[in-house]
């Protein structure tokens, strides 16, 4: 039932920051490939935005279903992860990836620490395509505990725990992270700066997207 | 209601589709007597030699050639299959027929799940889309989907020509009622067994290819057809061919109405529900038979 909580969490705090939005969640299993009656319903509804939560190939399913019940490309549709990022992006939707919105944790553009420039390089050269967020984030993990067990002086997991609540850490894209005794979802954890893309041409590179989020970084505006 | 049209649409073409899967697994039912657990497997390498077809080798244009091409790919694999691993199960030194056929056909499934991963990676893939989005009384259609389940009906009716009116589908036919009265008769059932499963692989492997751009290609992509093509032989009866056919366009109808009249989220229940009640209304199935045995 972890979708409904996660639901509701999300109800409760839209209904805290923007008591008038309304909002509706369509819950689908995710072996489902025709999702074309949920999104018959969903564009019955009206909605002024579409989050895709689909990972995998719901996301790709999502997208080219959605045009095909005219949901899309009249209503923006944010998807939840960097997936677009991925090489096969524009071979699988072509144009109709044009005008996507999604959710990132990376960007060239964006300022990294010195680990994070040489992962980068590497990744690009051994796998020619752009570095992703989820090896940034792997590889941010190893160096992190690295420096845990070096400032612990111990290979023990205690010891190697109460260093990493105390210190500070170089990260791939922070020079000082570090993970507290925090409420919630916070417990343990850095906050990453969350970045929000649009595709605006087809076939566009990801280091061209624009950026539309977080407004310090922000290199355009919406496109509809 | 402004939806009942479209939700028809879908389930009658989902329905095609979910028809090759099934009759294939019918046909090899029919013949072989087993039960080929790997359906679905055949249905994702379709829809990988369908992609690497479009886009390496044919281009966009060309993509009805990519069908039979992937079809005769997928055929040729399932002779030397069947015959390299599923042939000595008829052997005479050969026991328990069933399970042989359970564990060979399910560790192919897992083995061929795994190369896939290893070759192609987890990743989905699509070909170019076969046909652009058709419009028609108001309602909207995918141009690959309506494509795919043309492709499905011109398949279904030349193996329903294959069967009904040639003399090897005679065969086939008369093997399936009588295994030791078709071998009496001269008939190489052994042969017949390799073709009939190659024959039935290759209707997944059409399925998997006509469908590549509309659900995508990826190593995992044929489960779910597999489940529906099992719940099918059995709501249509086991065995029936006609059956496999009508059970289809029923539970692809009933997987579009249940979506769009309860609720999206139980889309994969549906069938099995209406597995259940058939099984508790009419066990045989639609076009089954009541069997005695003495």
């Amino acid at each position: 039932m972890g979708w409904k909580r996660n639901t509701d969490a999300l109800n409760a705090e839209l209904g805290r920051v923007a008591p008038t939005v309304d909002v509706r969640s369509w819950v689908f299993d995710r072996q489902t490939a025709d999702l074309t009656p949920l999104l018959l319903q969903v564009r019955d509804f009206g909605p002024d935005l579409v989050y895709n939560l689909g990972v995998g190939a719901p996301a790709y399913l999502i997208v080219k279903q959605a045009t095909d019940v005219g949901l899309l490309p009249q209503t923006p549709m944010v998807i939840s992860y960097d997936v677009p990022i991925r090489p096969e992006f524009w071979q699988n939707l072509g144009p109709l990836g044009k005008g996507i919105i999604f959710v990132a944790y990376y960007h060239p553009k964006q300022p990294l620490t010195d680990a994070g420039k040489w992962m980068q390089q590497q990744y690009e050269a051994r796998y020619r395509e752009p570095a992703l967020y989820s090896s940034f984030a792997a590889f941010g993990n190893v160096i992190v505990v690295a420096q845990a067990i070096n400032q612990a002086c111990s290979t023990k997991g205690p010891d190697i725990v109460k260093a990493l609540e105390t210190g500070r850490f170089k990260s791939w894209n922070l020079d000082s992270a570090t993970f507290p005794r925090a409420e919630g979802a916070d417990w343990h954890r850095v906050k990453q700066p969350l970045l929000l893309l649009q595709y605006t041409a087809v076939n566009q590179p990801f280091d061209q997207a624009t950026i539309l989020f977080p407004p310090e970084m922000k290199t355009g505006t919406l496109q509809r | 209601m402004g939806q009942l049209p479209q939700v028809v649409a879908a389930g009658l073409m989902m329905g095609a589709l979910y028809a090759l899967m099934a009759v294939g697994i019918t046909f090899i039912y029919s013949l072989m007597k087993m039960i080929n657990w790997a359906m679905g497997e055949f249905y994702m390498l379709g829809s990988y030699a369908q992609f690497v077809l479009i886009t390496l080798v044919l281009g966009p244009s060309l993509w009805f050639l990519g069908v039979p091409l992937s079809m005769v790919g997928v055929f040729l694999l399932g002779l030397a299959i069947q015959k390299g691993l599923l042939a000595p199960m008829f052997g005479p030194e050969a026991d328990r027929r069933d399970e042989y056929a359970t564990i060979v056909t399910i560790a192919l499934s897992v083995l061929m799940q795994n190369l896939a991963t290893i070759l192609a990676g987890p990743y989905q893939w699509s070909p170019p889309e076969y046909l652009p989005l058709v419009t028609a009384g108001g309602i909207s259609v995918n141009g690959s989907r309506l494509a795919a389940a043309a492709g499905a009906l011109v398949l279904l009716g030349a193996f329903y020509f294959l069967v009904r009116r040639t003399w090897l589908g005679l065969a086939f036919l008369g093997a399936a009622q009588n295994r030791v009265g078709a071998e009496v008769a001269g008939i190489d059932v052994r042969r017949l067994d390799g073709l009939a499963f190659g024959i039935g692989v290759a209707l997944a492997a059409a399925a998997g290819a006509l469908l590549a751009p509309v659900f995508l290609v990826y190593p995992t992509n044929g489960a779910v057809s597999t489940v529906k093509g099992f719940e099918i032989i059995v709501i249509g009866g086991l065995g029936s061919l006609t059956g496999s056919v009508v059970a289809a366009f029923l539970l692809g109808l009933v997987e579009s109405f249940g979506s769009v009249f309860i609720s999206p989220a139980y889309q994969d229940l549906y069938g099995f529900v209406f597995l259940i009640a058939m099984l508790f209304l009419r066990p045989q199935g639609i076009f089954g038979e009541r069997e005695r045995r003495v």
